[in-house]
């Protein structure tokens, strides 16, 4: 009996001690001796892959960065913290990162969580890259969230355009994942299909929880569509394409960013037929920079890079060039100058319009052709 | 027509898949009354396994295969996984729920829990992140009856399943082993009196229980093509659910409950939308599984089928 | 010289005397000890922002573990569901404190809203199916999570779907505004204290005892006059209450809600902080909440790799001490394999053997 309340009182302290031990310290940040950067992303969890994904670009991105000026001696620190694509998880790291002297953070991947972690970064200050594609995350007026991606506005629109024209389908149905990217994605393809004219049949919201589609498909394929549009991510997506042709539809199958990696292709199994997807950068072989990151991501990471790799590149060579700019990690500094630099990023230049969109960022189409993604036409905006 | 008998393979072949775990469920219940929620990790890790080990023979997803190579490798991968989800099963029973054969009721839960935690994330770790792909493929071919297509896939997963539940059924039902499994279902002390040795039969229900699982784990990722980390999640609640409908413990049960489960799934998200015109559509699937569950057990409380093994 | 001890006792010195009382009232100072600890340390300045976060995640989490306390350990039912409840009570707040529907109320008048629409719902659904026993109850509650999770998901036009409701309103307490952690954590502080005494008195009362007897043995309880239903109606509703009561807290906190929050997942672990704590038992709950929230944190950083730590340490707590960490005290229930699971149907072959 005595053990049992001695070991309550010494779990209690511990765990009192825990609470107040758990973290480190501030560190001081005025220093620029190291630039402490926070990541906040799904590191487990149904969006696995696409966090280590984009986390992989970043941390390319940030060892490929030759830092200059006066911060030229400066270390880079990277903290990760795996959010589980979960809010409150995003949170308590949003409060950690600031609590461990953060200068600037990536967070978060999945919208949700962004939506909850956009209150508490704005109120510390700090410049926010997000890799959240929703529109609303740069509707709030928060002007130190940077949305550096494809927005969900601009896909939708852009496969609409090359659905209704290039491939002149009329009837169209649109499957999404129950998620916030997926269901954004399909409502703005939606408007901008009808607007084109195109008969858009009908918006499926599958149950991801089940890898099975074959009973939505058959009832949505009596319908007699000639093009099928997917918004959401590569793992329903891939399933999706398989069982759609398993059942015999032949026509187009469509979708954006996160349908342009090689599990797609693999998932949707030998029979891919014809399959489009909207992609922000060009092709990897198009420009020596490009293939070489290719090639080095391939190399670091024995794996292809997935869409979210190459943004993530992207955003870390886009936050340290500004910073460079101002000389200074200071947050405030550094957010002014986010939205002033055009920065030289693999794509070409591109800049932050004063919402944190990101402007000079023309979509692509391609089309899957041998196991592999083939440019067919440019699309979107320039700046 | 063609809608209906889509629906109806499709439920069939979903059903085979839960009905496999639901057995694997039962049997261990059956035998120790323990939810053993390790099996979503079971599924996961016999998936992984053949997948390794059809790798290890220089068989990946671009290789080409006749069709006798293909359903041969398939075979061996499937036994392959069996032994090695088995064997692990077995080591779980023996580290985690052993010790705890006479703690207080839910202990053995949070022990499954833990395990399942462990295996999953152990996956993780190890297998990364990205999904694997299932080399084998038998996605071609097949027959169309009254214009709904019956895929080489579904007529390869569903005998095999099949095939796995007799064997286990004879096993439980008609050898002097199975004699031995019932007589611990029923009532370990006085059997452990008889001179059955029942440490040696539990251990034994788990490796079978387990094998099971695997053997559903690399169907799953046959059918769909790929395996990730979490696989396991949803399919393991499902099966559970659909050994609970058939009446846990109760093989012919778990097999029951296994396809009207299947059938159930299909047929909802296959006629909602319809139904509803748009308003309530198959992301509402699970719902309506549910619905039909809670309204089973309402009219009666045991499953359908009744509860004890040795039935 | 024989002298009986009886005869002369020895004068106590004043140390001993003092370690006597100390021990004798050892739970006490513990409580007291720790609660001193919990209000002292947000100011003390040992802890940041982000440990106090972390202190008001603990918190709700122990308030939940509290409520399923009542529910699991104390009559017995196993709820696999739990967090729908939680759901509930959060998605009442946010929508009736955002811009959602422009409604505004303050947070302590949507508290006892939320509790209450909580309760209600777990009358509804507890009402036809809590004869089920055991394991049935087990798939049930589950069903009932996941209908709950998947409805917000899908019902847009309410609940906005997977998109979430933002910029929910935060709290404010007679006209202050709570605007950063550290109110928060006071109030989660406060909110818990008052439930811990309630729940605490309540498994004292004769309601507790009626549980009791319905954990042990339902036909006996039901023998000697007991309503067992009703009974185990109330515990179901208490539990529901009590998540409902604190979800609104949640989402004024997080300033947000969305459906992934309240997933299986979630009802879960709160069923694992239960009983690796110790079913039936305040503190042992408490505790159970307290590792299962620091130790993923704590090991934050190694992603993957702290689900592994987090599954054995549950593994481990539970073939060491298999009542959970604190036990609850009294006889423990029956446990050996061949007595029928956790009120399942089959009734028991052979008669009460304690242990």
């Amino acid at each position: 009996m005595r053990v049992k309340r001695w070991m309550s009182v010494v779990l209690g302290v511990a765990a009192v001690t825990g609470l107040t031990a758990c973290g480190p310290k501030s560190d001081d940040s005025a220093s620029t001796d190291t630039i402490t950067l926070g990541w906040g992303g799904p590191l487990t969890g149904e969006s696995a892959e696409f966090g280590q994904s984009w986390l992989n670009g970043i941390k390319l991105g940030l060892d490929d960065h030759r830092l200059t000026g006066a911060l030229k001696d400066s270390k880079v620190k990277l903290i990760a913290l795996d959010d589980a694509g979960d809010p409150q998880q995003g949170v308590t790291i949003a409060r950690r990162h600031i609590s461990d002297g953060a200068d600037a953070v990536f967070a978060n991947m999945n919208s949700g969580v962004t939506l909850a972690t956009e209150p508490v970064y704005h109120r510390a200050g700090l410049p926010q890259l997000t890799e959240s594609s929703n529109p609303t995350i740069t509707d709030r007026g928060y002007d130190n969230v940077f949305q550096l991606t494809a927005d969900d506005n601009l896909q939708g629109g852009a496969m609409a355009d090359f659905a209704a024209g290039d491939l002149g389908l009329k009837r169209i149905v649109m499957f999404n994942d129950s998620d916030s990217f997926g269901q954004g994605v399909t409502e703005t393809f939606g408007k901008a299909a009808e607007e084109r004219g195109v008969e858009v049949l009908g918006n499926t919201a599958l149950d991801v929880s089940s890898k099975d589609y074959t009973a939505a498909l058959s009832d949505v394929l009596g319908k007699n569509p000639d093009g099928i549009y997917f918004g959401g991510n590569v793992t329903v997506g891939g399933l999706l394409c398989r069982q759609a042709r398993a059942a015999g539809f032949t026509g187009p199958f469509l979708g954006p960013d996160q349908l342009y990696q090689a599990t797609f292709v693999k998932a949707c199994g030998k029979n891919v037929g014809r399959a489009y997807v909207t992609f922000q950068s060009p092709p990897y072989d198009s420009s020596p920079e490009l293939q070489r990151f290719a090639d080095a991501y391939e190399a670091r990471f024995h794996e292809a890079p997935g869409p979210y790799s190459v943004y993530g590149y992207n955003q870390a060579g886009f936050l340290l060039t500004a910073m460079e700019e101002v000389g200074t990690t200071d947050p405030a500094k550094v957010v002014d100058a986010l939205h002033g630099l055009t920065f030289e990023s693999l794509f070409g230049p591109q800049r932050a319009d004063e919402k944190g969109l990101l402007i000079g960022a023309p979509l692509f189409i391609y089309a899957v052709r041998d196991g592999d993604y083939e440019l067919v036409t440019r699309a979107g905006d320039d700046a | 027509m063609k809608h209906f008998l889509t629906l109806l393979f499709n439920g069939l072949t979903l059903g085979a898949i839960y009905a496999l775990i639901a057995l694997s469920f039962t049997m261990v219940y059956g035998v120790l009354k323990l939810i053993n929620f390790a099996y979503a990790g079971l599924f996961t890790l016999g998936a992984y396994s053949a997948i390794w080990g059809l790798g290890v023979v220089g068989v990946t997803s671009s290789s080409t295969l006749a069709l006798t190579a293909t359903i041969g490798l398939l075979v061996l991968a499937l036994l392959g996984a069996m032994a090695f989800t088995g064997t692990i099963g077995t080591l779980v029973e023996r580290v985690a729920y052993r010790p705890l054969r006479h703690a207080p009721l839910l202990a053995p839960l949070i022990s499954a829990l833990g395990v399942v935690l462990i295996l999953q994330n152990g996956v993780l770790l190890v297998a990364g992140s990205t999904p694997k792909f299932f080399p084998l493929d038998v996605s071609g071919g097949g027959l169309v009856i009254a214009g709904a297509r019956l895929s080489a896939l579904q007529i390869t997963v569903v005998p095999l399943a099949l095939g796995l539940m007799v064997v286990l059924y004879a096993l439980v039902h008609r050898t002097h082993f199975g004699l031995g499994i019932r007589a611990t279902a029923d009532d370990i002390r006085t059997a452990r009196l008889m001179g059955i040795r029942t440490d040696r039969t539990i251990g034994l229900v788990f490796f079978l229980g387990s094998a099971l699982g695997g053997a559903a784990g690399v169907m799953y990722a046959l059918y769909y093509g790929t395996a990730t980390y979490l696989m396991g999640y949803t399919p393991s609640i499902k099966a559970f659910t659909a050994a609970v409908i058939g009446g846990i413990g109760n093989i012919p049960g778990a097999v029951l409950g296994g396809f009207l489960l299947g059938l159930m799934e299909s047929f909802a998200a296959g006629y909602s939308g319809s139904l509803t015109g748009g308003a309530i559509g198959p992301n509402y699937q699970d719902v309506f599984a549910f619905l039909i569950l809670i309204a089973i057990l309402t009219v009666k409380p045991t499953g359908l089928l009744g509860a004890r093994i040795s039935r | 010289m024989l002298e009986s001890p009886a005869e002369t006792p020895r004068r106590e010195s004043a140390p001993a005397a003092a370690w006597r009382l100390l021990r004798r009232h050892r739970t006490r100072i513990c409580d007291a000890a720790m609660l001193i600890a919990i209000l002292v340390a947000p100011i003390s300045g040992l802890m940041t922002i982000g440990d106090v976060q972390i202190g008001i995640n603990m918190g709700l989490y122990m308030i939940l573990a509290v409520g399923l306390n009542v529910v699991v350990g104390y009559a017995g039912l196993l709820d696999l569901g739990y967090i729908a409840f939680y759901a509930i009570g959060s998605y009442t707040y946010a929508l009736l404190a955002s811009p959602q529907f422009d409604i505004h109320l303050p947070l302590l008048a949507v508290m006892p809203i939320a509790a209450l629409v909580a309760g209600l719902f777990g009358m509804a659904f507890g009402a036809p199916t809590l004869r089920l026993r055991g394991d049935y109850l087990a798939i049930v509650t589950l069903g009932f999570g996941e209908i709950v999770q998947i409805v917000a998901n899908n019902a847009t036009g309410l609940t906005n779907g997977p998109q979430g409701i933002y910029d929910i309103d935060p709290a404010s307490i007679l006209g202050i505004q709570l605007d950063d952690v550290t109110g928060y954590y006071y109030l989660i502080v406060a909110v818990g204290i008052v439930v811990v005494w309630s729940i605490s008195r309540l498994s004292r009362s004769s309601v507790g005892r009626a549980w009791e007897a319905i954990r042990e043995d339902e036909e006996a309880a039901r023998a000697a006059g007991i309503d067992t239903t009703r009974m185990k109606l109330l515990a179901f509703m208490i539990g529901a209450m009590v998540a409902g009561l604190v979800g609104p807290i949640f989402a004024a906190q997080q300033a947000f809600v969305s459906p992934v929050s309240f997933s299986l997942d979630q009802s879960i672990l709160v069923l694992a902080m239960v009983i690796l704590g110790g079913m039936g038992n305040i503190r042992g709950v408490l505790l159970g909440a307290a590792i299962l929230t620091l130790v993923p944190e704590l090991l934050r950083s190694t992603a993957a790799a702290r689900f592994v730590v987090v599954g054995a340490v549950m593994t481990l707590v539970m073939i060491l001490r298999p009542g959970g960490l604190l036990p609850r005290r009294g006889p423990a229930p029956l446990a050996e394999i061949d007595r029928p699971a956790l009120g399942s149907a089959v009734p028991a072959a052979q008669p009460f053997v304690p242990e």
